[in-house]
């Protein structure tokens, strides 16, 4: 006659091995982190576990996993004496107000220039598409980077790397800007004095705190 | 000189002073109309290494009445 409750005295003495069938897996318990399990009961396709305290699990995405880029073929100059931007990077996201971003930049480059003055890059954020702030311009003439004309009018390469902590999950962008210290200068970006272009290149990848 | 020196040297011509910043080379009138963006003042923007930046305020409609594509065409063309 089956039973529906082991009576108390036969804990102490159960087989195990005698132990057929399946368990429910409402019966089951879900095992935590202080006993070798995740605490979860579900996660995120395609993303991994990450401790997000010392007893605790969430899934999230791995460092670099959340990533834009951007590639362009356009060729940029200007003789301006104030900041402007060339291309609009995709925005990023950040998965929390922790994490920091690291932003890549590659092209081509060269400065005319009619004096020994110079041309100016400078990194701009923006977050949400309404806040806007400048970034690392302790440099020349309130610049990121500082170039002097190349006296053979030969462009050079040209590779930015920073990282930021916008503090922020709202969706951000880094503007790459540049300038020149007078009028009658021309910066060349993603091209030499020539003419002759290639690609430019902007990554923004998020790194988990 | 190629095609975008070109363009720099028939635009300081018509009118030394002027900021611009272009994208591409200015061949034609639709490239005239689209690719440039003429500066038209400056903003300021703090940056967080403390002070504040000067960014350009720009137009793609050329403001200056002494720069047209037939001028800067006609420009380019004794270069």
């Amino acid at each position: 006659m089956p039973f529906t409750t082991l009576p108390t005295s036969a804990y102490s003495t159960l087989d195990a091995t005698k132990l057929t069938g399946t368990v429910a897996s409402g019966n089951l318990p879900t095992i935590p982190v202080t006993k070798g399990g995740t605490g979860l009961t579900s996660g995120t396709s395609g993303q991994f576990l990450k401790f997000t305290g010392s007893t605790t699990l969430a899934s999230g995405k791995s460092s670099g996993q959340n990533h834009t880029f951007n590639s362009v073929t356009s060729k940029y100059s200007t003789n301006s004496t104030s900041y402007v931007s060339i291309i609009t990077p995709t925005q990023i996201t950040p998965s929390s107000t922790s994490s920091h971003i690291l932003v890549r930049f590659y092209c081509s480059m060269a400065v005319l220039s009619n004096t020994s003055n110079l041309g100016h890059l400078a990194i701009q954020r923006e977050i949400n598409g309404s806040s806007y702030d400048y970034l690392y311009t302790g440099g020349q003439n309130s610049s990121t980077y500082t170039f002097k004309a190349d006296g053979n009018k030969q462009g050079y390469g040209l590779a930015l790397e920073f990282r930021d902590s916008p503090n922020t999950t709202l969706p951000v962008r880094y503007y790459i800007q540049h300038k020149t210290d007078n009028t009658g200068m021309t910066m060349y970006l993603n091209q030499n004095q020539g003419g002759q272009g290639g690609y430019m290149f902007l990554i923004q990848q998020e790194e988990l705190a | 000189m190629n095609d975008i020196e070109k363009f720099w040297s028939a635009l300081k011509t018509l009118k030394p002073d002027v900021e611009c910043n272009v994208k591409d080379n200015i061949l034609t009138e639709e490239d005239f109309n689209n690719n440039i963006e003429w500066i038209t003042g400056k903003k300021e923007i703090n940056s967080l290494d403390g002070g504040v930046i000067e960014q350009s305020i720009t137009t793609t409609t050329c403001p200056y009445s002494e720069i047209t594509w037939v001028k800067i065409s006609e420009e380019m063309s004794k270069l």
